[in-house]
């Protein structure tokens, strides 16, 4: 469930996932804390400093302090935990602007040119390809599903692509570190 | 005036600016020259996708080639060690260890003109500034993606010599994808040949070279039609993978940095198609004419995709 999370955040989940892991984010406290860490954990290794934690409990705050008709609410809300769903308010903005980023990519994400033909030339001609109008977006096709890891890419395969990538070249032994077999219990967070 | 003052500017800033460039590619040379030339041991860590990792890397290199090893500092053991172009990877089971023979010398020998301007095509490189990694003076270089279909990278080099200290990928929001980097290094100091020697006492060594199929060309009929601007394919064959049991079809595509691997076979089992990632390591699958297409790549997941998607069979 915290992979969600963290798909969430790189915007790789799809509508209907986004909504579902947002809906059990409103339960569940522990994946509002989980997203929060998350958060810290990134601004940290960014050094752009705790921004993201206080932006929601600020945003609570200052909602909080709205002097609007939401003061009608504020006493059945507290009891329901208002703070959580402000937070759940902070998300599903956040949501919305990366589901407006993914919407942008998947505009553009159209094949372009440089075809490299691997086997045959003809088949790659004759090959349907998407051609994108100016008024009509491409419908947007399936978003792949978010798998495992370790299930997706073997160990085989890691070695296989790694002693053809650049980075060996250039780095040597530790561009292997993104290949390195990774023991089970190796791969919870 | 203000005319010639403009001139003037242009003059003055392009100058550098090609020079900067050709500096950047020089060190990108130097770093290279200094992995597999110097003799060095180190710690180092590697962050990606808000995980830390140890590692322990050594290096040496004397009248008989290259040795190194890679050791996991965290967790189960894991090692990997690279004998010339031996690549012995030790499995979390503690039990086997699989050789690799790599086939990539050919492709990328130690020096780098051929893809330096490959990789003009699709980075601007510069030199950055200076920063100090693990108690050393480094420079830095940067390689800034000339689209979305690559991450930008930057490197820290020790000054003196050249040996790559930190490397990381970035995306274009300026969030960091991954990052190794030394927190402790010695360099040029004497090395121990046990110190890089494998040890396999008590464990199987599965080889996939010996009384299987060598090499061959890839199955007729599959293509790959939408290949991003800036890779170029640089290898292709039906091959044993690691560990393998069966042959498959192994496409190789690079930017001069970046590589996506495509592997095309026969679906052995169930196929789980989908997308993920570790790091910058992202790996797209489905299924095409009964066969698994699996895209992996240090590379954004809008690239596999794209190769992903356009693999096609033809029979005829």
């Amino acid at each position: 469930m915290t992979s969600d999370i963290s798909a969430l955040m790189d915007g790789e989940l799809d509508p209907e996932e986004a909504k579902h892991v947002l809906g059990d984010m409103k339960q569940d406290a522990g994946l509002r804390d989980a997203w929060a860490a998350y958060h810290l954990i990134g601004d940290s290794l960014r050094k752009t400093g705790p921004l993201s934690t206080d932006l929601s409990a600020g945003f609570a705050r200052r909602l909080a302090a709205e002097p609007t008709v939401l003061a009608l609410h504020r006493t059945s809300a507290r009891q329901k935990g208002f703070p959580s769903l402000a937070l759940a308010a902070s998300v599903a903005a956040f949501g919305f602007v990366g589901l407006l980023a993914w919407q942008v990519v998947k505009i553009n994400s159209v094949p372009t040119g440089a075809s490299a033909m691997v086997a045959s030339a003809t088949d790659a001609r004759t090959a349907p390809r998407v051609h994108l109008g100016a008024a009509q977006p491409k419908p947007a096709p399936q978003e792949p599903a978010a798998v495992k890891f370790s299930t997706a890419a073997g160990n085989s395969y890691l070695l296989a692509h790694q002693e053809f990538s650049p980075t060996y070249a250039m780095a040597g032994m530790p561009a292997y570190v993104r290949t390195v077999p990774e023991g089970e219990q190796d791969n919870g967070r | 005036m203000k005319r010639f003052a403009c001139a003037l500017v242009l003059v003055v800033c392009s100058g550098p600016i090609w020079a900067t460039d050709m500096d950047a590619f020089g060190w990108l040379q130097k770093i290279t020259n200094a992995t597999h030339r110097l003799n060095y041991t180190g710690t180092f860590v590697y962050q990606r996708d808000n995980r830390v990792e140890t590692s322990r890397i050594t290096h040496l290199m004397d009248e008989t080639g290259e040795h190194a090893k890679l050791e996991a500092m965290d967790g189960t053991l894991r090692e990997m060690y690279r004998v010339n172009d031996d690549v012995l990877c030790f499995m979390p089971d503690n039990k086997t260890v699989v050789l690799d023979k790599s086939r990539a010398k050919k492709i990328f020998p130690v020096t780098l003109p051929d893809q330096i301007s490959t990789l003009k095509e699709s980075y601007v490189a510069k030199l950055g500034g200076q920063s100090r990694v693990a108690g050393r003076d480094t420079q830095i270089v940067v390689l800034e993606p000339k689209d979305r279909y690559r991450y930008g990278h930057r490197f820290w080099a020790d000054t003196k010599t050249g040996l790559l200290l930190r490397a990381g990928v970035w995306r274009e929001n300026e969030e960091m994808v991954d990052r190794f980097s030394f927190s402790q290094v010695a360099i040029g100091t004497p090395i121990d040949k046990a110190a890089v020697k494998p040890n396999l006492a008590g464990r199987k060594l599965i080889r996939n070279e010996e009384g299987k199929s060598a090499d061959s060309d890839i199955d007729p009929g599959w293509s790959v039609g939408a290949v991003p601007p800036g890779f170029k394919q640089i290898s292709a064959m039906k091959r044993m993978l690691p560990g393998g049991k069966a042959p498959v079809n192994h496409i190789v595509f690079s930017d001069g940095l970046a590589a996506v691997s495509v592997f095309i076979e026969t679906t052995a089992g169930k196929v789980e198609p989908g997308l993920s990632h570790r790091g910058a390591l992202h790996v797209y699958t489905r299924t095409v004419a009964d066969h698994e297409v699996k895209v992996l790549g240090e590379v954004p997941a809008v690239t596999v995709r794209q190769i992903g998607d356009s693999v096609t069979y033809s029979s005829r």
